[in-house]
């Protein structure tokens, strides 16, 4: 067979083709009618709404001028209903096509006559093809072009046209793909009603299964990684769910080149998606011509007979059968104390529910239910066996640690104190290739490993008995060898003794340069810099010269170089200032909220952006007092009370903002919090909670049942024992100090072996 | 035109057809008759090119005809269960058919539609079930096919409708050779049309025969002996069927109608003259000949 075989010499494909397109005239216009509401009108009511004038006050300032406008998508062209209704009738649109237009194969009527007709089967495939991809396609591009012309009408340059229409050809190769399956399954079954179970199964089975796995692996593998590629993955294994991935990433020219929250996204799984689309294509073509191949030695015979013998429908059974199976399995593991007796038992049981249930639906009945059941318990036993690998530890995946000296580098997500804090470094990862480093994390998964295999409640026992302070990790390793890579994730309970096998990293500079803040940041991007006493009172916000900024900068970083493994842990130097950076507005989200939000909103995103640490190297003093800005010693005197929060100390303690020493970092967090939750009235609300907070914060710790001291001794108590850093596993409390005039103040970190036993005693007798 | 060899044709574990042997010749109105499930269908749908042959080999004009083009641009097949494009109109029909056959004639198509009472622009799935037969057979006809294959073509037609279809059935193979081959259960609505019949029973042609060649064959003669006569005398006569009704005979004897209504009137007969036999008539008794028990099959 060639290509000129359908448009036969006679020119009967493009007669044949304008006919069936006439005969489909009403469904045309429907679609294009519903294509159009749905899309265009939608997008041109949110491109072209009236904005209140509060918000357009802020426009001129806008960098993004989609700010004000709620529209989302790659080439930002879809609104909120335009995503769901849209999506659904794009996608059902194509499947409802091949649906229709093929359906005259599975009537005996319509086959008489089609098949008898002097036409290839082949050319009648491609011609209800070209006819379902004609209805879909005109009015999409139609509609793009409206579209298109609205954006540039209404946002000019800024509009992204170019991927919006490159998002056209993804919603194309998507239609395309989800017609050519549909087709496939059409010519190999004799019912519409088969062809919409096959579809719609074969539509969720690769990502399903993929899911499978990783669902396996994340509920029996210990350490097992799924990485975040795996789930963009599993979307783009299927037509109806791939444009859903789409919605997930835009273009932001404002934040494009930052590796902020969706740009990295973007920047990350794009050009794959749009791998992706053209296979779409690529594939949409082949199962097209796959189902001509079919279609031609197609048995006329078949229309009209339920399909339940055959390679398609033991396919479906085998699917349905073996995730009906694990998923029934798994149910029972979790709610049956992770049992994996019960998830053996209950995977074979749901595995021949499922299996009877779509053999019933197969054969139309229950005659022929009684000869399958043999192969129902064949198809559940490969569905228990499939997962006998992962229950029984994937063939040693659990234990499995690499050897040092088959690694090239060893990428992790653990960026110790500074994880989490501060948006813009929240999603950084490190690539160690040192010797030291490497084996600091070979030995943490030994350590992670071993304390889970010998007994998994034991961290929380050493917790009950008072041994320990276990702490909360999120850690992903990525072990990369010559061409190869060893991927593990432990998101678990670990003692602090483990945690304490990362601390080579905590003092190594290739380290600290991939992950903190204060390396990270470039001198010219820094807007201010907050300077407070060691209480954290007498607050200054300073702005320096670039020149100054530079210096600063380079002192806290020779400061946080200079320190060992003993200093991390019990550091012997006073703390003497606390130092944080503000970003310019422009390199942090604070300045798009502001825009969102109002004026009002500004210092609560501020506060959170800082990037803090206690000030007690000698460089970081030198330059400090050589600018004469380090602060004075507090007087203890104006010292009113000091509240004193030992949850963190004296309960599990999550890595965030932790790392593997105890640190204070949470910038008057109380207050903060205490805005977000009260912030609608902005302003005003913002002022008389300052006026307020000292006795606010007073009435809130004893309302929390936490200590408040105001014995001047015990002050003084409080205030000596203040460190920048500790060791994990030792007991320690955050003190707030409140004076008379500061209503800014700082929490600090002050370990219980620094007070006076009787204060210490104090304290735990108000804690328990 | 049509030349089958041991063609099989298996649905599952039934066979449909099993080993047909047949021969059909250019320009000749072919009759197939059988019961219900006796393969007919399932065989014009294997000349149709609709199904594929599980074996044997099946052929027209030579060519097989399965995914043919060139071969089915020259067939025109009628199913006994009509299907027309949705909400379509005879007009509708019409250009779709038009756009299938090159051979489409749109000056036959508005001949024939002053013939049959049928309105072109309505729906036709508003037609009667004889205005749908009727509607099908004009398109088929405008079609100008060499073969036109007609399952249960004349069901639902009504006589005056039924002998138009006949002439023009007619004037078409007398103008164009064309071939016909008519399915039917029901022999009586074949024998005033057809050229040769074929039994088909079990998946296999029991029987074909020229129509002419079978009525030449027997006669049917009534007579009338008020004295009465024994079936001794009749003896010279070569019987295949005997009945009295009083004085009055009724005979089926082979060979002609004269020379046994002769003998009959030498025998003392007040009167004996032939009559036409009906096909089915023939069918019995050459069925009968050859071993079979006509009514087991067909009713």
């Amino acid at each position: 067979m060639t290509i000129t075989t359908f448009f036969s010499k006679e020119g009967r494909f493009p007669q044949l083709y304008r006919f069936t397109l006439r005969q489909n005239a009403g469904y045309f216009g429907l679609a294009s009618l519903l294509i159009f509401l749905l899309y265009p009108v939608q997008y041109l009511m949110e491109a072209f709404k009236r904005i209140p004038e509060a918000s357009y006050a802020y426009l001129p300032e806008a960098p993004d001028p989609f700010s004000n406008y709620r529209l989302y998508g790659l080439g930002r062209n879809f609104t909120e209903m335009s995503m769901v209704l849209f999506t659904m009738l794009f996608l059902l649109l194509p499947f409802v096509l091949a649906l229709m237009l093929n359906s005259y194969m599975h009537s005996k009527k319509a086959a008489d006559v089609y098949h008898s007709l002097p036409v290839r089967r082949e050319t009648l495939l491609v011609i209800n093809a070209a006819v379902a991809m004609t209805i879909i396609t005109v009015p999409l591009v139609v509609s793009n072009i409206i579209v298109a012309a609205a954006a540039a009408i209404k946002f000019g340059g800024a509009a992204p046209i170019g991927y919006q229409l490159l998002d056209m050809l993804c919603w194309l190769a998507c239609a395309a793909l989800i017609y050519s399956i549909t087709t496939c399954v059409c010519v190999r079954v004799g019912s519409v009603f088969d062809t919409f179970l096959f579809s719609g199964v074969l539509f969720f089975t690769c990502p399903i299964l993929l899911a499978t796995v990783f669902v396996l692996g994340e509920s029996f593998l210990y350490g097992f990684y799924t990485p975040p590629f795996f789930g963009h993955l599993c979307l783009w294994l299927s037509p109806v769910l791939f444009p859903i991935d789409r919605f997930g990433y835009y273009y932001d020219s404002y934040r494009f080149g930052t590796g902020m929250g969706d740009n990295a996204i973007f920047s990350k799984y794009f050009p794959g998606s749009n791998i992706t689309m053209i296979l779409y294509f690529v594939l949409a073509i082949v199962l097209l011509l796959f189902a001509m191949k079919l279609y031609s030695s197609r048995h006329s015979e078949m229309a009209e007979t339920s399909t339940s013998k055959g390679f398609l429908p033991s396919v479906i059974l085998l699917i349905g059968t073996v995730i009906g199976s694990i998923y029934t399995g798994l149910l029972f593991y979790y709610t049956m104390n992770e049992s994996t007796f019960a998830y053996f038992l209950w995977a074979i049981i749901g595995g021949l529910v499922v299996f009877a249930v779509l053999a019933v639906i197969l054969n139309r009945g229950f005659k022929t239910l009684r000869k399958e059941i043999p192969k129902g318990a064949c198809m559940a036993a490969v569905a228990v066996l499939a997962s006998v690998i992962m229950v029984t530890g994937g063939l040693g995946y659990s234990s499995r640690v690499p050897k040092l000296e088959s690694l090239k580098s060893v990428e992790t997500n653990w960026s110790g104190f500074y994880k989490g804090m501060g948006q813009n470094f929240s999603y950084r990862s490190a690539e160690l290739t040192t010797q030291e480093t490497m084996n600091a994390l070979i030995e943490y998964q030994k350590a992670v490993i071993e304390s889970h295999k010998g007994n998994p409640d034991k961290v929380y026992e050493d917790f009950a008995s008072e041994n320990q302070i276990p702490a909360y990790t999120t850690m992903s390793l990525t072990y990369k060898k010559n061409g190869s890579a060893m991927y593990r994730h432990y998101n678990d309970m670990v003692s602090s003794g483990v945690l304490e096998k990362l601390i080579p990293l905590e003092i190594d500079e290739s380290f600290q340069r991939q992950v903190n803040p204060f390396f990270l940041i470039e001198p010219d991007n820094i807007g201010t810099w907050v300077i407070a006493d060691p209480l954290g009172w007498n607050q200054q916000e300073v702005t320096l010269s670039a020149a100054d900024n530079k210096r600063l900068l380079e002192a806290v970083q020779a400061d946080w170089l200079a320190q060992d493994e003993a200093s991390l842990l019990h550091p012997t130097q006073p703390v003497l200032a606390h130092l944080a950076l503000r970003l310019k507005p422009d390199y942090q989200d604070a300045a798009v909220s502001v825009i969102e939000y109002g004026p009002s909103y500004a210092s609560v995103y501020d506060a959170e952006s800082e990037i803090y640490m206690p000030v007690s190297g000698a460089n970081t003093i030198a330059v400090l007092r050589e600018m004469r800005l380090l602060p004075g010693e507090p007087d203890l005197k104006e010292c009113i009370g000091a509240a004193v929060d030992s949850s963190h100390d004296y309960d599990i303690f999550y890595d965030d903002g932790t790392g593997t020493s105890k640190r204070r970092f949470t910038v008057h967090d109380s207050l903060v919090t205490l805005i977000n939750r009260t912030s609608d009235n902005g302003e005003i609300v913002y002022q008389n909670l300052k006026k307020a907070f000292a006795q606010e914060a007073k009435e809130r710790y004893y309302y929390n049942m936490e200590s408040y001291f105001e014995d001047p001794e015990d002050i003084k108590a409080l205030a000596n024992g203040i460190v920048p850093t500790w060791r994990a596993d030792e007991p320690c409390i955050n003190v707030t100090f409140f004076s008379k005039d500061h209503n800014t103040c700082r929490s600090v970190l002050v370990p219980l072996s620094k007070l006076p036993v009787p204060l210490q005693q104090k304290l735990e007798d108000f804690q328990f | 035109m049509i030349e089958t060899n041991a063609l099989v044709k298996r649905f599952g574990d039934f066979t449909a057809l099993a080993a047909l042997t047949a021969s059909i010749p250019k320009g000749s109105v072919y009759g197939l008759v059988g019961s219900n499930g006796s393969g007919k269908s399932t065989f014009l749908r294997l000349v149709a090119g609709v199904y594929q042959p599980d074996g044997g080999t099946l052929a027209v004009d030579g060519q097989s005809v399965f995914e043919n083009t060139a071969i089915k641009q020259r067939i025109f097949f009628l199913a006994d269960d009509l299907y027309f494009l949705p909400q379509s109109s005879m007009e509708d029909m019409a250009c779709f058919y038009q756009r299938a056959y090159p051979s489409f004639s749109r000056e036959i198509y508005g001949k024939l539609c002053t013939i049959f009472p049928l309105d072109p622009k309505k729906k036709l799935s508003t037609f009667s079930k004889g205005m749908k037969r009727q509607a099908a057979l004009l398109l088929g006809l405008s079609c100008c096919p060499d073969l036109l294959l007609l399952d249960e073509a004349f069901d639902g037609l009504d006589p005056v409708i039924r002998s138009a279809v006949r002439k023009l059935l007619s004037d078409e193979i007398s103008e164009r050779e064309m071939t016909v081959v008519i399915t039917s259960h029901n022999l009586r609505e074949l024998e005033d049309l057809c050229d040769q019949v074929g039994l088909l029973h079990q998946g296999k042609i029991l029987f074909q025969r020229e129509i002419d060649e079978l009525k030449l064959g027997f006669c049917k003669v009534h007579a009338a002996f008020p004295a009465g006569i024994e079936d001794s005398q009749l003896k010279e006569l070569d019987i295949m069927q005997l009945t009295r009704t009083g004085s009055l005979l009724n005979l089926i004897v082979r060979g002609n109608a004269e020379d046994a209504s002769h003998f009959l009137l030498q025998k003392g007969a007040v009167f004996a003259e032939g009559v036409p036999l009906t096909l089915e008539e023939v069918f019995v008794h050459e069925m009968e000949a050859v071993g079979y028990d006509y009514n087991n099959i067909l009713f």
